[in-house]
């Protein structure tokens, strides 16, 4: 059926006035998956919120086979037979996978809920679509590969027709994803429809029958992907052509700036997360680290900008040890901190633009009298900042979070960029923004770098750190595993077994990663 | 430099958002007015002289005028002190205690310190006061720091614990054996104020108006003009993110509470001293949740806070005369501001017409947008 699903004139406006919606058009048949493309921002997300009944449309109608729904809240949408599977799980941690599957469905006799029956129910999806999960697991203890799937059978348990999978490999290993794409495709076989959103355009070239893109809230077009290639869809996407890889001259790294020895890290938990971290960071190097989400890397990087303790070994920053220093001072000596989660940390939202960009500086005497600040001195170099790093705001005085997610990295970036900065700590600068402001974000590491500062990069997309990193850490389970040199021969398979802790080096090998 | 001023202040070229928070003040405002009116018609006897007294009467001559100066004085001084402390999201509601302590050390002050000494007296009250103010928003401060209790719950708890410890003092040290709970009086009149005139006509010059008006454009410049006060509001805005640029945000916490304190207690000090001859509190003001209200209409900005302060005392002097003028009760007034205030807290009212507004900038926006492309 040609028109299984048609989303017709939708407009969504957003309350800061974004219209992140603007007329678009979208369908797609019974049995197929269909990508959806575009920059982040350009309005795929609003779209699928709208599919599933988290937002409503300000104009235009949903259509499902042929009959016009009004999806008034997730609820709703369940019901017409759409399932979402969110970037972040919606799933319990500390319940089974069955009693996750069966929420909001839960089964019971008599009064109570009855367990079996959820396990039965589980089982009996998985069997049908093949999908090899223990429903007696409490998600707590298994990997993000199965979560998703368990997510993709809460979906399926509730009959859904139509899957919208968000960003689904984003947090997945190589091998991980080719089992996702398989079971994707049976689904197709048995008739589901599946709404793929990504920015990897391998994977929609791979995976994916047809591709609808969308930028800056209009549809652009929707093609089949046998008939485009990748640098086809992403002109669609941006308008322009655009260079997918940074170029850079090789590193000629220089003393150390950022030792860490011997590191343990224990969680709020009480439990060890991280385990005997070596490596050291020297001026004139970005160094990456990657491993699937939840193996150290989070507390590895709290720990090393002051924000969690540590207890065993020690991090030195320029010879200074870190947990003696408060975060004022780590800023003294040069550590600054683009920080992974932009909007809880990264910005004050209801402030400026203007004050967001100096709010680390606000000690400096270029910027505060004996009493009263400079507004001068601050406005001309925010406005030089915004336009050096091409925010795209009316002016300075604007709120922040009326900007684009892209635009709010962009002021997050040159706050700390601009910062006195001996060493760069950089995590996952470019999650979840458009290609033309990840472009920019990548060129001016790499700029920082040459300008002989340390880097040290932690980033879940694999093109991006083994793009730019000149020297590789994969974390598994706390530890390093590996550290990779030879940059130009490590291929996303390798990589793939170092994360998934398949494989690993020997002590020696690892131990290269801390230099005199 | 006029031109872009007016060009600022035009309806038209705001955005959504200012506009529909105007408009939703507006509504607030008409709704708990048209509802006083309501309540005025169907239980005065005589409803258009009521109305005339709720509506008017603090313009009808200069004595109800300066009644309407004196009651917006001292809940200017809470207003300000609650911005500062919300701005930096600190919910300590210990001005009561600031406030009646403020006026407890400038009476004390002007009895035994400096006596028939106003030109020492005055000035040297304000310091005290300001003192023992700060003391008493700091304790609740200095507890959460140590033992991480509720800045809330202490500093309601302070409140009562003030209360009862001057009416100690007071009972036990300080009370004239001949009253029953007034102190000896320290002037013949009151020592803040320059009075003109007799009767209707008599019209008080408070010099505390004066020196809140100071403290307003002192707050304002704190917190928008200096780094101390550039710290504390984004503590108050992001405390995770405060942190991570480096601000420590416990001494900046406490610096708000320690400044709200100091507010509080000059307000008290200027209260005692502009409108009693001796001291006879026996119960808590009240300023210091007026200063509450204050702070929400002036979305935590001294700048708005005499504009705030001046509208709730209107009301509130239009409701006293007319209820000695005719048969309302006085106690109309807090209806009114209890309504007000729910209607400009109640975030999702008026929300449809926001969603129209933002939906027509959008569009605005874009068709402009295509203007100049082409």
């Amino acid at each position: 059926m040609d028109n299984f699903l048609v989303m017709k004139d939708i407009t969504k406006v957003y309350d800061n006035g974004c219209m992140a919606n603007d007329h678009v058009n979208f369908s797609a048949r019974q049995g197929e998956i269909h990508a959806i493309c575009g920059e982040n921002g350009a309005g795929k997300s609003t779209l699928m919120k709208m599919l599933f009944g988290i937002e409503q449309p300000d104009e235009g109608t949903i259509t499902i086979k042929g009959k016009t729904v009004n999806l008034s809240s997730p609820t709703r949408a369940i019901e017409e037979g759409i399932g979402m599977v969110h970037q972040h799980f919606m799933l319990v941690p500390s319940l089974t996978v069955a009693e996750n599957v069966v929420l909001g469905i839960e089964p019971t006799s008599g009064l109570h809920f009855d367990m079996n029956k959820a396990i039965e129910m589980t089982e009996e999806v998985c069997k049908k679509y093949n999908f090899n999960i223990n429903p007696r697991a409490r998600v707590m203890d298994i990997s993000v590969g199965m979560k998703q799937k368990v997510e993709i059978v809460k979906a399926l348990v509730k009959g859904c027709e139509i899957l919208i999978l968000d960003e689904p490999t984003a947090v997945l290993t190589p091998q991980e994803t080719a089992e996702l794409f398989q079971q994707l495709r049976a689904l197709r076989e048995s008739g589901k429809t599946i709404i793929f959103i990504s920015h990897k355009l391998n994977e929609v070239k791979e995976l994916c029958d047809r591709v609808t893109v969308i930028r800056k809230g209009k549809t652009i077009d929707t093609f089949d992907t046998a008939g485009v290639t990748e640098a086809d869809i992403s002109r669609a996407m941006v308008g322009v052509d655009i260079l997918l890889e940074v170029e850079k001259e090789p590193a000629q790294p220089k003393e150390n700036v950022l030792v860490v020895k011997d590191l343990g890290v224990y969680n709020e938990a009480g439990k060890k997360v991280v385990k005997g971290v070596s490596f050291s960071v020297r001026s004139g190097e970005i160094v990456g680290i990657a491993g699937v989400e939840g193996n150290g890397q989070r507390e590895l990087i709290d720990a090393i900008t002051g924000l969690h303790v540590y207890s065993e070994g020690s991090i030195k920053m320029l010879d200074k040890e870190v947990s003696s220093e408060n975060i004022k001072g780590l800023r003294k000596l040069g550590m600054v901190h683009v920080p992974e989660d932009r909007m809880t940390m990264g910005i004050a939202p209801k402030m400026s633009i203007k004050e967001n960009m100096i709010a680390d500086k606000i000690d400096d005497p270029r910027y505060v009298g004996r009493i009263l600040n400079k507004p001068k001195e601050i406005k001309e170099d925010t406005d030089r900042w915004i336009e050096e790093f091409k925010v795209l705001c009316e002016n300075g005085e604007e709120q922040i979070n009326s900007l684009s997610g892209g635009n709010i990295q962009k002021v997050v970036v040159a706050r700390e960029f601009t910062s006195y900065n001996r060493l760069l700590v950089c995590d996952q600068p470019t999650r979840g923004i458009d290609i033309g402001a990840s472009e920019f974000i990548r060129q001016k590491l790499v700029e920082m770098r040459d300008e002989g500062k340390a880097v040290l990069l932690i980033s879940a997309d694999l093109g991006e750190i083994m793009n730019l990193s000149d020297s590789l850490l994969v974390m598994h389970g706390g530890e390093i595993v590996a550290y990779i040199t030879d940059m130009e021969h490590l291929t996303e398979d390798e990589l793939g077994y170092y994360m998934l802790g398949v494989k690993r080096m020997t002590p020696e090998e690892i131990g290269g990663a801390l230099h005199a | 430099m006029l031109k872009d001023k007016l060009a600022a202040l035009n309806i038209a070229n705001m955005k959504a958002a200012q506009k529909h928070s105007i408009l939703r003040m507006a509504v607030s405002i008409a709704i708990g007015l048209g509802l006083a009116t309501v309540l005025i018609l169907f239980t005065s006897n005589k409803p258009s002289e009521s109305l005339k007294y709720y509506f008017t009467a603090p313009l009808m001559n200069a004595s109800y005028f300066s009644f309407w100066i004196q009651k917006a004085i001292p809940i200017m001084f809470t207003g300000t002190a609650v911005c500062i402390m919300f701005s930096a999201n600190q919910f300590n509601l210990g001005l009561e205690g600031s406030f009646l302590f403020g006026g407890l050390t400038a009476a004390l002050t002007n009895l035994y310190i400096a006596p028939n000494n106003p030109a020492l007296g005055i000035p040297l009250s304000m310091i005290l006061g300001i003192l023992v103010g700060a003391l008493i928003t700091f304790i609740p401060a200095l507890l959460n720091r140590l033992f991480n209790a509720s800045i809330m719950v202490v500093s309601l708890m302070m409140n009562y614990v003030c209360l009862n410890f001057s009416m100690y003092l007071l009972f036990t040290y300080f009370k004239n054996p001949a009253s029953s709970k007034n102190t000896y009086p320290w002037a013949k009149d009151t020592i803040m104020t320059l009075k003109f005139g007799r009767g209707n006509n008599q019209f008080t010059l408070f010099l505390s108006f004066f020196v809140v008006l100071a403290v307003v454009i002192l707050a304002w410049y704190f917190l928008f003009r200096t780094k101390t006060g550039y710290k504390l509001r984004t503590v108050g805005v992001n405390a995770n993110f405060a942190k991570y640029v480096g601000i420590n945000i416990v001494n900046v916490a406490i610096i708000a509470q320690i400044i709200g304190g100091m507010i509080g207690g000059l307000g008290g000090a200027c209260e005692i001293m502009s409108n009693y001859t001796n001291y006879s509190w026996v119960e808590l003001t009240g300023f210091g949740w007026d200063g509450v209200t204050i702070a929400i209409f002036a979305k935590n900005n001294p700048k708005y806070v005499p504009l705030a302060a001046l509208f709730l005392a209107y009301l509130r002097t239009g409701a006293m005369v007319m209820s000695f003028k005719t048969n309302v009760q006085n106690e109309l007034t807090l209806v009114i501001e209890g309504v007000v205030i729910l209607f400009l807290l109640a975030e999702k009212f008026l929300s449809g017409t926001y969603r129209k507004m933002i939906v027509a900038e959008a569009e605005a926006k874009k068709a402009k947008a295509a203007k100049e492309a082409k």
